[in-house]
């Protein structure tokens, strides 16, 4: 069994971000592996070691410079190798990636019995990507995982939607996108991070497709307008808060 | 523009306005409803499609949909960014050829092409995306356009779609109740650490329920185990955009931010007058949660809320 894990590098979410060319800047940030990618490669990595037909976990990324911070982070927790497709622009949409990723495995020749990835991309606040590869690659998939039992065809999913927990099970080949209480991402220490350094990382190249759509205007959120404060005793102010919801926000 | 087909998802709010930004984008607009219900001859458009359809399955869907496509001709699909739709669209967009732009906050029509913005980088940024040539899937955010009361009388054609036996929903087990999910939500109520046990959160229950919505949660209020990880708001929970959003006992780090600066109107409730959440909110209460969630309890129990 092959099982590969599909990472993304983005802005560790404590620095700031200012505007560039229709993106952000990307000068001096700094980047992290996808919080939700860390539950499809532990998850990858703790199927290996649990079972002995697991060959190989290979982690794919689309991305410039930065996407080897994450596969190299996806090695260190005990990934096998890594395959880079190189794609310089700072932006690129979900089905873009989902194409090249799908094109990749396509001429690579690999067969893959599982397929992971995080629920959600934290740059471009998305949830395409996943359901968009399974179909180019036409396999089932399941959307937001919290558990996941992989036999030798099927793999039993739960995930949640509205009010309940549902159990799907999927045919193999499928991808599964990880949601968070699905596994607890190890956190790999030096020797394995410089190890990750020694694994084969191939580097290829997109095939000849852009992104459809294109942004055209990048900016920051307008400012919302001063915070209105509403004063008095618990019971003025429950009246007037909810007077000026009805009457000025209207929203009730 | 061409034509436009609007997906319906039976019994969400989030789908029927889905109507008002096919109306503002202009085109003939046909419409498909996932699964049988009984309002797809009302709906307002002029061909709606049907198909069954217990419970949600892509491959199902994806297929049913994409044949909506080809027999409308349409040129723009519309769905509401709902737990369903976003996982439904990029399949379409994949199967179809398309191209898809995700979780739109706006949509408009700009001499014949479309734009759309979306929130980007956990919010902290907002992209306007030209739409591609040819198809286009688009997903808008719940709420983000009104709804509307219209209706029409289509011509109802079904379409056949066959279970995919890849895929099977082997059980469903309710989690409790049936309370409504914060990504689907319109009216939000929201209480961090100060909450300080599974059983306080009762009383914002309830005024959440007065208001038509449910309840929401910081990571630390989800970190201590007052509420599930499903209600989480934030960057690592889920993004929301309600029409109403009331933050009890919020402080406003920017990772709950990223999660709900995007609502229409935002309420803090909160003890320090200078947490940040003030920031970004429309109206603040520099209060005590546990005297104001009471008081406002009791006004909408005397004068409830129109349904
Ligand atoms: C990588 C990362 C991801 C994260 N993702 C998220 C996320 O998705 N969502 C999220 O919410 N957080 C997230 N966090 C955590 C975030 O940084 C904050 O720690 C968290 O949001 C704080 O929760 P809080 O506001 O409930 O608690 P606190 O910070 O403890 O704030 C409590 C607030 O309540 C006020 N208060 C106290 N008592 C009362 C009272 N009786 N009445 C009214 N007000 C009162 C206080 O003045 C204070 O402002 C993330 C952090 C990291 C590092």
């Amino acid at each position: 069994m092959k099982i590969l894990a599909i990472t993304n590098a983005v802005p560790d979410p404590r620095g700031t971000l200012t505007t560039g060319d229709l993106n952000i800047n990307s000068g001096g940030v700094k980047w992290a592996i996808n919080p939700y990618d860390e539950y499809a490669v532990e998850q990858a990595v703790q199927l290996k070691e649990q079972r002995d037909d697991v060959d190989e976990v290979i982690v794919i990324a689309v991305g410039g410079d930065e996407a080897v911070t994450a596969l190299r982070h996806a090695m260190a927790m005990g990934a096998d190798r890594g395959i880079h497709i190189v794609c310089n622009d700072v932006w690129h949409d979900d089905l873009y990636v989902a194409k090249c990723i799908a094109d990749a495995i396509e001429t690579s020749g690999d067969t893959f019995d599982l397929l992971l990835c995080g629920k959600t991309n934290l740059s471009r606040d998305s949830e395409s990507m996943g359901p968009a590869l399974a179909e180019f690659l036409d396999i089932p998939h399941v959307g937001s995982v919290i558990t996941l039992v992989v036999g030798d065809e099927s793999a039993t999913a739960t995930h949640r939607v509205a009010g309940a927990n549902e159990t799907v099970e999927v045919k193999l080949p499928a991808l599964v996108m990880c949601d968070k209480t699905l596994v607890d991402p190890r956190y790999p220490p030096l020797p394995k991070v410089m190890q990750a350094r020694k694994k084969p990382l191939e580097t290829i190249e997109p095939t000849t497709i852009t992104s459809k759509t294109a942004v055209i205007e990048f900016n920051s959120p307008p400012e919302k307008g001063a915070c209105t404060v509403i004063e008095g005793s618990p019971e003025e102010m429950a009246s007037e808060l909810l007077r000026v919801l009805r009457e000025e926000a209207k929203v009730l | 523009m061409g034509k436009i087909l609007v997906v319906i998802e039976p019994n969400q709010d989030a789908s029927m306005q889905m109507f008002t930004v096919a109306k503002e984008l202009g085109g003939e607009t046909d419409a498909i409803v996932m699964n049988d219900c009984e309002c797809v001859s009302i709906l307002p458009c002029s061909t709606a499609y049907n198909f069954s359809m217990d419970m949600y399955l892509p491959l199902q869907a994806t297929d049913a949909v994409a044949k909506a496509i080809e027999i409308s001709g349409a040129t723009t699909v519309l769905i509401a960014a709902t737990q369903v739709g976003r996982d439904l669209a990029p399949r379409v967009a994949a199967r179809c050829g398309g191209s898809l732009i995700g979780d739109c906050t706006t949509v408009s029509n700009e001499s014949g092409s479309i734009q759309c913005t979306r929130p980007v980088y956990g919010g902290k940024f907002v992209a306007t995306i030209q739409a591609g040539d040819g198809l286009n899937i688009i997903t808008v955010r719940p709420n983000a356009f009104a709804s509307t009361d219209e209706t029409g009388s289509p011509t109802v054609q079904t379409i056949e779609t066959n279970h995919d036996d890849r895929e099977t929903i082997s059980a469903v087990e309710e989690s409790g109740t049936n309370e409504m999910g914060v990504a689907d939500a319109d009216v939000i109520v929201s209480g961090g650490r100060p909450m300080g046990s599974e059983e306080n959160f009762a009383s914002l229950y309830e005024l959440a329920h007065l208001l038509g919505g449910t309840v929401g949660a910081s990571r630390a209020a989800v970190d201590e185990g007052y509420q599930p990880v499903a209600r989480q708001v934030g960057l690592t929970g889920t993004v929301v955009a309600p029409r109403l959003y009331i933050a009890c006992g919020i402080d406003g780090a920017i990772q709950h931010l990223a999660g709900m600066r995007g609502s229409q109107v935002i309420v803090a409730i909160n003890t320090n007058p200078d947490a940040p959440i003030f920031k970004v909110a429309t109206y603040g209460c520099v209060i005590d949660l546990f005297e104001l969630v009471p008081a406002l309890t009791k006004q909408l129990q005397q004068s409830p809320q129109p349904a």
